[in-house]
């Protein structure tokens, strides 16, 4: 792969992509969940001796698992035509006309598509410091800053997780109906049945149900879907799990017994691992297939 | 180093074999034009020199590179103009050629671009979502010749084109020959093909039955022009008397009308000079080029008519 050859692939599909409605509309509906969000924290009852200055923080908390639904769903959706449409419609092949190698093709389309996912999670974060600023307010905004500029870049992270994804399945299929089937079954497995399905891991290898205190090889199992490796990523920055009791949405038991378990696979770090591992494995996939696929 | 050079390249889809064991050569800097009706597997050739389409068997090489493998090498020196392809919508013309220009690394201008296949630069700033299908291929064909490519391959290029696109694309093709280029020209219509091409091959149901210039096409079918010749009296000769010259055949009477077959349309003075020496005065001449549409159409159903080669166990 050549620098100059991903840089203009990316750029094209950038341009290409930023002019889609529906990641508009999407965008939009981050940041209306954002405003949401803030609402609710400031009408929020809060535990006796909770630091006040804590609260813009806690918004950023709160808003975790929102975010990385949203995100995941503006990311597939985003990603999933992007090379099997070029490839119905035939304009894959002013693509396959220029010297780009397939899999240039491939990741400067990963890396485009990721930089429109960026600029929509841009969106819904300014609009959420916005109504932080009118609805919380900020005392002291120096520490709210970094953790708000680390939260971006993770959520920007997972966005890039998705896409790849999403651009991956793209290359992999060969017709619209079948992405938007892998898309939706990739949404269903990684956002709403993981925790099910470790449950039934658990139960064949383990016997049983899951308890309470479950063992930490399990736990890394839940951290193993990007949006739970994506909210491990965020407590770096957005350390809401030192706070039990809160009670708010986002907060799973699990993130706590995480935190105090100590084991270096459970550390926040090793979730940002997991996240890679995921872009670099979907690319691999996808470029062992793409490769040799007939693009005619 | 031929420019095109492809041994039995095969390529299947199930049952169907869309390129049948191809062996096709094209020189560099020749118009080659590459016939077929639709459906004959011109698309799939092209496909795999560029290697959209990877053989079943066979292989291909452009300017000495293997299609599968150095396909990147292929296509830093090829221009395309594809079949059924289509364009970004959502992004302006402009883009379209800055886009071809980085990715080729290539200093053209695209003013200048938009200049020699006629596109209006106020339409280049609109996005290619609205272009017509001529606008389209005109544009297509500017992204072709970006980069100064030594081959061009073109597929269908006058699809939508008005006469005035269709005689820009002529002149156009020209042009790039002059500059050293060689042009693989697709079509299904002879005509087009005709007026610019070196040499021609034939594609039907996959095979190559016919690579061959256009004269010795017209040799081998034996018809040519035809000339017709009306006389004020009945010359000193007979019709076999005419058919005994030279790149004369097939002369028939019809009152004071002649019509004949003629392999070489030069024989035709010879022609007039034998009836004016046995003393008939031409009164009036015409002579008309056999159209290559029969000349295709009698290929194909000569190459129809072999017998399918008996499979014995």
């Amino acid at each position: 792969m050549r620098d100059h050859q991903l840089v203009t692939m990316a750029r094209k599909d950038f341009d290409d992509a930023i002019r889609s409605k529906t990641v508009w509309a999407l965008s939009g509906a981050l940041a209306l969940i954002a405003i949401f969000a803030t609402f609710r924290v400031s009408q929020a009852q809060l535990p006796q001796g909770f630091p006040q200055r804590f609260l813009p923080v806690l918004v950023l908390g709160g808003l975790t698992q929102w975010i990385s639904w949203i995100v995941c769903i503006l990311a597939l959706i985003a990603g999933y035509v992007s090379i099997v449409g070029e490839r119905r419609t035939g304009s894959i092949k002013l693509l396959l006309g220029l010297p780009f190698e397939r899999a240039e093709i491939l990741v400067g389309k990963v890396l485009g598509r990721t930089a429109v996912i960026g600029v929509g999670i841009a969106a819904g974060f300014l609009t959420m410091i916005a109504s932080i600023l009118v609805l919380v307010g900020l005392t002291s905004p120096l520490d709210f800053l970094w953790r708000f500029v680390g939260m971006f870049l993770a959520t920007v992270l997972l966005g890039g997780v998705y896409t790849t994804l999403s651009v991956s399945t793209s290359a992999i299929v060969s017709t619209r109906r079948r992405a938007v089937m892998a898309v939706v079954a990739l949404f269903v497995v990684t956002q709403a049945i993981w925790t099910g399905i470790t449950q039934f891991f658990y139960s064949v290898f383990a016997g049983g149900a899951v308890p309470l205190q479950p063992p930490s090889w399990y736990l890394f199992l839940t951290y193993l879907s990007p949006s739970a490796a994506y909210s491990r990523v965020v407590s770096l920055v957005v350390p809401i799990a030192r706070y039990p009791g809160l009670g708010l949405d986002g907060v799973p038991r699990r993130a706590v017994q995480a935190q105090q378990s100590g084991a270096f696979y459970l550390s926040e770090y090793f979730a940002l691992l997991v996240l890679l591992v995921w872009v670099v494995g979907s690319v691999l996939v996808a470029h062992s297939v793409f490769r040799n696929a007939d693009l005619g | 180093m031929a420019a095109i050079e492809t041994d039995a390249l095969t390529r299947r889809y199930g049952e169907v074999v869309a390129v049948d064991s191809v062996d096709l050569t094209v020189e560099q800097g020749e118009v080659f034009g590459f016939l077929g009706p639709n459906g004959a597997g011109k698309s799939t050739l092209i496909n795999m020199l560029l290697d959209y389409t990877p053989p079943t068997s066979g292989e291909a090489r452009v300017f000495g590179h293997r299609t599968r493998g150095e396909a990147v090498a292929i296509r830093e020196r090829v221009g395309v103009l594809p079949d059924a392809y289509k364009l970004y919508e959502r992004l302006s013309g402009r883009r379209h050629l800055e886009f071809v220009v980085q990715a080729r690394q290539a200093d053209d201008d695209p003013d200048d671009i938009l200049d020699r296949v006629g596109l209006d630069p106020e339409d280049a700033e609109r996005n290619a979502g609205d272009y017509s299908k001529g606008m389209a291929q005109r544009l297509v064909l500017g992204m072709a010749l970006i980069g100064e490519p030594d081959l061009l391959i073109l597929d269908e290029p006058s699809t939508g084109l008005d006469p005035n696109g269709i005689r820009l694309m002529r002149d156009i093709i020209r042009e790039e020959v002059d500059r050293g280029a060689t042009v693989f020209f697709s079509s299904h219509i002879l005509g087009q093909v005709e007026a610019v091409c070196d040499r021609v091959g034939i594609m039907n149901e996959g095979r190559l039955i016919e690579v061959a210039t256009l004269d010795e096409i017209r040799d081998t079918i034996g018809v040519g022009t035809t000339l017709h010749v009306t006389v004020d009296q009945q010359p000193d000769l007979t019709l076999s008397d005419l058919e005994a010259m030279d790149d004369v055949s097939n002369v028939r009477a019809d009152g004071p009308e002649l019509t004949m077959n003629l392999s070489d349309s030069t024989a035709k003075a010879k022609v007039i000079n034998r009836l004016e020496e046995g003393g008939a005065t031409v009164v009036d001449f015409e002579t008309a080029e056999s159209s290559l549409e029969e000349l295709f159409a009698e290929l194909i159903d000569e190459d129809a008519d072999e017998p399918e080669p008996e499979v014995s166990a």
